[in-house]
């Protein structure tokens, strides 16, 4: 398939900027979105002077205003401030969770790819087994199991992510092993496990790390589902899920709890996913 | 690929057209809300659909007080007295006459109405209204059932003859006739007496045979319970002007844990009656024209028990810094409305025995609250929890999921509890795992809950060791008490034959708890139910729970399931 940076390859350099998928209205929107709760989670005093935690004396359930960008929640605290002061929790279980996937789904695929034999069909089995069960299904047993709490959720969302890396590892090993270069690494002197790292893994990284940032929208959204229904951080501790759960009961009259933290948790899911889309594309 | 996506196709706009205007329609489709004309008389049919937040959990009279288990049997038993809920006073309802009693209140005689039948066509005999009080008094642990937190020093019934029973007790009940008034003391066929608790609770409704103007016709389980109008009931309390069968065909009580969708359907007329409008939607259910009624529950007030028998809770001096800490205007300011008046006593100002408290009572100290911990010897931790000699200063509480934004007040709770570096976390789950931990002083030691009855011995049912404990007051293995001056106070007002005696003891038992910073009132909290307009006629028991004898739909149609 003929892809758009192939075609600009005989281009002169500056069509070539432009024709970058990552100079693209749309993927320079998305990664400005992605940007800005990373920068709210690693310097969220910046983002917001109020407290996330304690809202004084301020009335419940403010429209958002100049003051309260995204209004006050049902307790009077400012709901913007939580959103920034959630980032953090929330991100850092979505990276746990696409961690969790990529490392273990990716050493199982490399191993059935490479081994082959007894070893590839007991692996790839457990692999189908993980594939059949519904993901929120596994993700919820998982947690009831580990016990709630934000690193059990994302734990838990990793373990539903594995299938997906091991088959896509498995697939590129299975690609990569038979390549001259391999054959010619071998013929060379160089044992497995040399191979497996010079040349199996540099050259299934590129899939691999795309799948990666398509899985940190969906992991986002898992967690922020699992921290919904109750099972994620104990109040009053902010997340984006609970946020948003602890809002629903007042959808009629105040609106904002649920629909402004939706929107935020909605787009960066949709530009995690548009990053991913163009990682992937580039890789092709 | 293309080098960027395509815009939005015909097909695509088309249908978000459609659907958007499908919404519309949809929306207008709400079913509409006409006012009643003044003056309008009953007119009997239709059955009411009535949306309740919690399922019932056993409808062994007894366990009555949980509010979705209260508001059933209301409908479904009949007692043996009637009490007014605006006046409090008892009338007679399956007795004849109000009880003669003995001058030490240790005798009850009732003459008994003739003519009454169960739902599955027993009669009621004298025999069956003793063994109705052998079960509530005495209970059946190998059944699962316990005795009833009203029916105190319990010594036995005898059948006097055909129409006439008489009960004993050990030491003085003076509660015992209001406590014959109440939904815990419904009375049950003969049958059904032999239940276990597991035949009292969820898929075995329809075996429960009762004999007052509703009987159980269906159930499914966690989501609906159908009860219908009885044709041959016509035994209501003689000085009530409406006699005769319900005027509603039935109930449908139907069970939503999601808030929105109750008060949603409320609003859009899929329901016609909704327990348990909060605050907030309060203004917007009157603009709407709807019903708001708010209903005194003439108990214990909202309120906050601290385990003093916990480690962390025995020192005065903390639990005074805790008390001293926490906002009651604040709570009531941002979570309630007028209809929620803050406490000024441990019970209710229409509850027997209200006594006001000192303006001193109950002060809200933030410096206080932190000299008094100093003084203990509670110093701030690295994280702003304060601790002494290895020990942390973080306490845990229940979550009261009957009682109106439980989780929001101790929320607000938590917040102040962290203002002076105590560390409050809030225990989540349902009913069965908030009653299981709420037992457990390690896991619950700050203990929110009200209970309502119209009776000076309700007190005693929400602090006393024989009832629901409160303060968990009372260890049975190691013999270690909180404080056993608040279990002397209560056997006081439970077993004083005079009213007098109780109300005196009823004031010593608020000052004790004063001194002694174990209870906190927060406000005083009434049922908020909220009405479609057609429906006519509805008011409470004395606590609150819907009485439907006489409610009545204007347009009598009504929108229940075939039952």
């Amino acid at each position: 398939m003929n892809t758009p940076l192939k075609n600009n390859k005989a281009q002169p350099r500056r069509t070539a900027l432009r024709n970058s998928p990552w100079l693209k209205p749309l993927t320079l929107l998305a990664g400005l979105i992605v940007l800005i709760p990373v920068l709210w989670a690693l310097f969220p005093g910046l983002f917001t002077g109020q407290d996330p935690l304690d809202g004084g004396s301020t009335a419940s359930l403010l429209p958002p205003d100049a003051q309260h960008w995204f209004g006050t929640d049902q307790v009077g605290r400012d709901v913007y401030a939580r959103m920034v002061y959630g980032a953090g929790r929330s991100l850092l279980a979505a990276i746990i969770a696409v961690a969790v996937g990529l490392v273990i789904g990716t050493a199982i695929g490399v191993i059935a790819g490479t081994q082959r034999g007894w070893i590839e069909d007991v692996l790839m089995r457990i692999v189908d087994v993980l594939v059949s069960i519904p993901g929120i299904l596994l993700s919820l047993s998982v947690v009831i199991i580990l016990g709630f709490g934000t690193v059990n959720v994302a734990l838990a969302v990793g373990i539903t992510a594995i299938a997906q890396f091991a088959r896509l590892a498995r697939a590129q090993t299975l690609g990569i092993v038979r390549s001259d270069y391999v054959a010619a690494a071998y013929g060379s002197g160089a044992n497995h496990t040399k191979v497996l790292i010079h040349h199996v893994l540099p050259n299934a990284s590129g899939p691999l790390l795309a799948l990666a940032v398509l899985q940190l929208g969906s992991a986002i959204l898992q967690i922020s589902t699992l921290s919904f229904l109750g099972y994620g951080t104990p109040p009053p501790t902010p997340e984006w899920g609970l946020i948003i759960s602890e809002g629903r009961n007042f959808v009629a009259t105040a609106w904002w709890l649920t629909v402004l933290p939706g929107i935020i948790v909605m787009a960066v899911v949709v530009a995690t996913n548009r990053l991913g889309s163009v990682l992937r594309e580039v890789g092709e | 690929m293309p080098p960027s996506s395509p815009g939005p196709t015909r097909r695509a706009v088309l249908g978000a057209g459609l659907g958007l205007t499908g919404m519309l329609l949809l929306s207008a489709c709400t079913h509409p809300d006409t006012a009643v004309p003044a003056g309008a008389k009953p007119v009997p049919g239709g059955v009411l659909d009535y949306f309740e937040p919690q399922s019932w959990t056993v409808l062994y009279p007894p366990a009555g007080g949980f509010y979705p288990n209260g508001g059933i049997l209301n409908n479904i038993t009949a007692r043996l007295l009637y009490q007014d809920p605006q006046t409090l006073k008892l009338y007679p309802w399956i007795a004849t006459a109000l009880p003669r009693i003995n001058a030490d209140a240790t005798e009850y005689t009732f003459t008994l109405r003739p003519g009454i039948t169960y739902s599955d066509g027993s009669a009621l005999t004298a025999q069956n209204v003793v063994d109705n009080f052998e079960l509530y008094g005495r209970g059946d642990k190998a059944r699962g059932l316990a005795v009833s937190e009203q029916v105190t020093n319990y010594a036995g019934g005898e059948v006097l003859d055909e129409h006439t029973v008489r009960f004993r007790f050990s030491k003085p009940a003076p509660g015992f006739a209001q406590a014959v008034s109440t939904m815990n003391s419904g009375l049950l066929a003969d049958a059904t007496l032999k239940l276990d608790s597991a035949g009292f609770g969820p898929g075995s409704a329809a075996k429960i045979a009762t004999c007052g103007p509703f009987a159980i016709t269906a159930e499914r389980v966690g989501t609906l319970l159908s009860v219908r109008a009885r044709e041959d009931y016509d035994w209501a309390p003689p000085h009530f002007k409406h006699q005769g069968r319900a005027y509603l065909d039935g109930i449908d009580y139907r069970v939503n844990k999601e808030y929105s969708v109750r008060i949603g359907s409320l609003v859009s007329g899929q329901v016609q009656g909704v327990r348990d409008i909060q605050a907030p939607d309060q203004a917007r259910i009157k603009d709407k024209g709807l019903q708001l009624v708010a209903a005194p529950t003439n108990g214990v007030n909202n309120n906050i028990s601290l385990r003093s028998r916990h480690r962390l809770l025995a020192d005065i001096r903390v639990r005074r810094a805790l008390i001293a800490s926490i906002d009651r205007q604040r709570i009531l300011t941002k979570l309630f409305t007028d209809t929620y008046p803050l406490a000024t006593g441990v019970v209710a100002r229409g509850a027997a025995g209200y006594v006001k408290a000192p303006d001193d009572a109950w002060v809200h100290d933030v410096d206080r609250a932190n000299a008094l911990l100093d003084e203990a010897g509670w110093v701030r931790g690295a994280d702003g929890i304060r601790v002494k000699d290895g020990a942390r200063l973080a306490l845990r509480s229940n979550t009261a999921l009957p009682q109106p934004r439980s989780k929001e007040v101790m929320t607000l709770v938590q917040e102040d509890f962290a203002r002076i570096g105590v560390g409050l976390s809030i225990n989540d789950g349902d009913q069965v795992q908030q009653d299981l931990d709420s037992q457990d002083i390690e896991k619950v030691q700050v203990y929110h809950a009200m209970v309502a009855r119209a009776d000076y011995d309700v007190v005693a049912s929400e602090w006393s060791i024989n009832n629901r404990d409160a303060l968990a007051n009372h260890d049975e293995e190691s013999g270690a008490w909180g404080d056993e001056e608040v279990e002397r106070i209560l056997a006081r007002i439970t077993g004083s034959a005079k009213a007098a005696d109780r109300e005196r003891a009823l004031a010593e038992f608020q000052q004790h708890v004063i001194d002694q910073a174990l209870v906190l009132p927060l406000f005083e909290e009434p049922q908020v139910f909220g009405f479609r307009q057609e429906v006519q006629g509805f008011f409470t028991e004395p606590v609150g729970r819907p009485t439907f004898y006489n409610t009545w739909l204007a347009d009598g149609a009504g929108r229940g399931e075939e039952a």
